[in-house]
Parts: C-alpha cells; sequence; structure tokens
C-alpha cells in the first residue's frame, strides 16, 4: 500500500529537475527502455522499424506509439519527418543528445565496481537479457 | 575493463554454454577467475551469482560498445 503525498513528500520531490524527474518516469518500463536502446544500438529508425525489431505484432502498434509519446515528452527520444529512399515511412525517431547524455549518467552509475551495489533494477534487468543474447550467441557460434 | 579482448570473448562464450549446455568443472573455475577479474567483490559468490553478474557485464560492455561506437 503506497503512502498518501504531503507537503513534506512534494517538497523534497521537487528537489529533483524537473526534466530528470520526467525522463526517469518515461525510462521506468521495460518496453520503453528497450525502444530506447534499439535507437541506441541502430541509431535512426521508422516506426515500422522498431517494431520488427522489437517484434511488436501489427495489432499492438497504438500501444508502441503511446510509449514513444511518452519517451518524446522525456525529450528522451525525437520523431523527425523526412523524405528517404527505399522506404515507406516519412517518420522516424533518434535519441536526443539528452537521452544520450541520461545513459551515459546512467552508465556511470553501474560503473563495473558498483555493480554489487544497488545498480538501477530495470536496467540491470535489461543488461542481463542483453548479455545473455549475446553469450548465447557466441556459444553457438563457436560450436557451428 | 580488467579483462583483454581474449578474455572478454571467452567469458561470453562460457556464458553462453553456461545457458544453452553445462559448465564442467575446469570451464566454472576459469568463469569464476574471469568475473572475479572483473568485479574481485564476486569472489565468495555462488556460481548462480557469478553467471548472473557475468551476463550483465556482458550486455554493459556491449552496450558501452555500442555507445562508443555511435
Amino acid at each position: 500500500m503506497g503512502i498518501s503525498s504531503n507537503k513534506k513528500i512534494e517538497e523534497y520531490a521537487k528537489e529533483m529537475p524537473w526534466e530528470l524527474r520526467r525522463a526517469i518516469e518515461a525510462l521506468n518500463d521495460d518496453l520503453r527502455l528497450a525502444v530506447f536502446f534499439v535507437l541506441l544500438k541502430h541509431g535512426e529508425l521508422s516506426f515500422s522499424q522498431i517494431m520488427a525489431e522489437l517484434e511488436i505484432p501489427r495489432k499492438d502498434s497504438s500501444i508502441l506509439s503511446h510509449h514513444l509519446k511518452i519517451l518524446e515528452k522525456g525529450a528522451l527520444i525525437k520523431n523527425e519527418f523526412a523524405k528517404k529512399e527505399g522506404m515507406d515511412s516519412h517518420s522516424f525517431y533518434d535519441l536526443t543528445e539528452f537521452g544520450e547524455d541520461v545513459l551515459n549518467g546512467l552508465m556511470d552509475t553501474l560503473a563495473v565496481p558498483r555493480l554489487a551495489g544497488e545498480p538501477i533494477e530495470p536496467l540491470k534487468k535489461l543488461l542481463y537479457q542483453v548479455g545473455s543474447t549475446v553469450s548465447e550467441k557466441a556459444f553457438k557460434e563457436a560450436t557451428k | 575493463m580488467n579483462l583483454t579482448h581474449q578474455e572478454a570473448e571467452r567469458m561470453e562464450y562460457l556464458l553462453g554454454k553456461s545457458r544453452l549446455s553445462y559448465l564442467n568443472r575446469e570451464e566454472e573455475s576459469e568463469l569464476r577467475y574471469l568475473v572475479t577479474k572483473e568485479n574481485p567483490s564476486a569472489k565468495d559468490g555462488s556460481m548462480d551469482e557469478l553467471i548472473k553478474l557475468g551476463l550483465i557485464l556482458v550486455g554493459l560492455y556491449f552496450l558501452s560498445k555500442a555507445l562508443s561506437e555511435k
């Protein structure tokens, strides 16, 4: 059960700069974290490319739109319109400079000597998933 | 990063093997050595803990590399 907010809680919570608070809230979700790292890994991608990379079924496209908007509101990603040869989509997503700064900051808190301390759980979970995929691939390739 | 490139690749292989097959005793010792070299606080951890930490480390390296190449 949560604690009802009060004046003191609000006072302390406001000490966190509003931009950072919004960015942290935007990252507090597995799908949004995944989108964030997909864009980090691949750079600029269209909506359809993000759907394909994350294997999101077409019927759930509105859910992805919703989460992309939250990431945009958090100023972590940007949505730009451009015409590109050989592509149907004219709408592309990429990380903002602020998004990359936030990620660098998070990575610093996860510096290896501190891993046994208190890493940020959703990010730790994602790193574990990425590590599992990379390692399994390495083993499969070595035993081909 | 305390591991050499070859050691990091070996750690990836051993972690992949631990997930898709099984490690023999020698391989377990080798994995313990590699994870501990990168994070000495893992020295007395169980094999499950070492594998979990090792996978997080691999994920961290992979994403850090992606970030630096961007």
